[in-house]
């Protein structure tokens, strides 16, 4: 069980570079609120981007914040520490009309997807544009995309 | 009931929409605007409206505060409390002196600021503005109706010993013809959203009323609404967010102080919020009839194009704002239980509003309506008191 959110973030880091790359950036600000990570893939149809909202509990408060960021991603995952979150879990109907990610992690790095998104266009162009101008540059390689986005429109 | 433009930084959208028929007066503020270029303004830009002298600090010159006469350190360098027993009469008459001058509307009392008010605030306000600033008015013959104004602090509203007391100073002051208000704001949300300030706020300006005196509430943002149930003279509307919720920062030279940015909003008198323009264009790619949402303007159809480069700092949202929230105000019926139930029912749209909005778009609670239910309780529970 983790007792901060920092603890929490500090290990899903470690997971999310050991199993999707190093393809990420960290609490970055200056779009619509702040994802504690924006992991992002360079495909052949364009760039993918994938925002997470760490917590620990508090599944309401995280939805709200992970629909902020679909302004500027194609997919908005809630995490939540996995002891905490069977009353998102059942909930689900929520998740699933505002077509926000819902996953579950552990101490153990037990990473466990409840409902995957639809890949959709980000809401707001201009941010969305910003946040691709920024990782254009970037040569980081992704893997295994396919498990986080359901590609099913 | 008149809307005023609450001025501060960037007052030329203030003075520009009130030239364009929006709004019933200006309320000046001196740390914006250097004192002479307030002389030089047209008179008309100032006969229906007035100065808020703003000695909240007595002697921090933030801004173009010094610019003033009447300003302590003019008078004195290192003015302190103490030098207002010597230097009282000549400040208050400094100050009716330049206001008189304006050819304001009204002649404003000023008041000080204290983050916990001493003992002997009451006392002090009293021998070192009140009676100064009448006897000054008094003795020049001038033909003015006088506000006092008043900061109401939280523990004001919520302590009935403190809220006896700040009511009996005011009501005691037989030469003031009315009240400038205002409602120190420490909340940390957009909209207040909490049930027993509010019905203390409406309670409190009640009493003042029942003394025949004259309301004028500043520093006023969506809240307006259900203050205006309480039938004063005025409210206010304000561009920036500092100028729609009373805090002392404004007056303060802080250092190393750098403020973030707000996010921009733009105002909806059908959902009674201040909506995050990015929800609005999630609202745009989600729900086809989106813009039945908000309201017409001259600017809207600019602040709608997709291109449009929101920014707090951009003029159009808030020149959108006076012109919107004026005609709100101008809507509501002039009798006391017809406004209420007006307000109650608007609230009630509102809230049916953001059920729809919902279904697509998830707000947070600076952008959605959880301060509604709690706006429609309040009004109910004062109308149930008026109704004894």
């Amino acid at each position: 069980m983790f007792s901060t959110e920092k603890e929490m973030s500090k290990s899903f880091e470690r997971y999310l570079r050991a199993n999707f790359g190093n393809t990420y950036l960290k609490e970055y600000q200056g779009l619509f609120g702040i994802p504690d990570f924006i992991f992002y893939a360079k495909r052949e149809n364009g760039i993918s981007i994938i925002s997470f909202e760490l917590k620990l509990k508090d599944w309401k408060r995280a939805s709200k914040q992970a629909f902020r960021y679909k302004s500027f991603s194609n997919i908005a995952y809630v995490v939540l520490s996995a002891n905490n979150a069977n009353s998102a879990a059942s909930n689900i109907d929520w998740f699933e009309r505002y077509n926000i990610g819902l996953a579950k992690f552990d101490e153990d790095n037990h990473f466990e997807i409840i409902h995957k998104p639809i890949l959709s266009v980000p809401y707001s162009g201009q941010l969305n544009s910003r946040l691709k101008d920024n990782i254009n540059s970037c040569r980081r390689k992704f893997k295994n995309i396919d498990i986080l986005i359901n590609e099913i429109a | 009931m008149r809307v005023y433009h609450q001025t501060g930084f960037r007052d030329k959208w203030n003075i520009e929409s009130f030239q364009k028929g929006i709004g019933d007066g200006i309320i000046f503020s001196p740390i914006n605007i250097d004192a002479d270029k307030l002389l030089a303004l047209e008179p008309k830009l100032k006969q229906t409206g007035f100065l808020d002298p703003q000695l909240y600090l007595l002697n921090e010159a933030k801004g173009t505060l010094d610019t003033y006469p009447y300003f302590p350190g003019n008078i004195k360098p290192d003015f302190s409390t103490p030098d207002l027993d010597y230097s009282h009469i000549q400040l208050a008459e400094l100050c009716v002196d330049y206001q008189v001058k304006n050819d304001f509307q009204y002649l404003l009392i000023p008041t000080r600021y204290y983050a916990d008010n001493p003992s002997s605030f009451f006392i002090q306000s009293t021998d070192y503005f009140v009676t100064p600033f009448c006897d000054t008015v008094k003795e020049k013959g001038i033909d003015k109706s006088i506000l006092l104004s008043v900061i109401v602090k939280e523990i004001m509203l919520s302590d009935e010993e403190k809220r006896n007391e700040v009511l009996n100073w005011i009501t005691g002051h037989q030469d003031i013809n009315g009240v400038y208000l205002i409602f120190e704001n420490n909340f940390s949300t957009k909209q207040v959203k909490d049930f027993e300030y509010l019905l203390n706020v409406l309670r409190f300006i009640k009493v003042l009323k029942d003394n025949q005196l004259e309301i004028h509430i500043g520093y006023t943002n969506t809240e307006a609404l259900i203050f205006s149930i309480t039938m004063p003279a005025s409210v206010t509307m304000g561009s920036y967010e500092n100028l729609r919720s009373f805090g002392i920062k404004r007056f303060q030279e802080l250092e190393n102080g750098r403020m973030r940015a707000p996010r921009a909003r733009l105002y909806s008198s059908k959902l009674l919020q201040w909506v995050d323009y990015q929800y609005i264009e999630a609202m745009r790619e989600l729900m086809p009839s989106y813009e039945e949402y908000f309201d017409d303007s001259e600017y809207r159809p600019l602040m709608f194009e997709p291109e449009y480069n929101w920014h707090f700092q951009k003029p159009e949202p808030y020149k959108h704002y006076f012109h919107v929230f004026n005609n709100q105000i101008k809507s509501l019926p002039r009798r006391q239980s017809e406004r209420i139930d007006f307000i109650k029912t608007t609230i009630l749209n509102a809230i049916e509003l953001y059920r729809n909005i919902e279904k697509n778009v998830l707000l947070d609670d600076d952008s959605n309506g959880s301060h509604l239910p709690t706006w429609f309780n309040v009004i109910n529970a004062f109308q149930k008191e008026l109704n004894g």
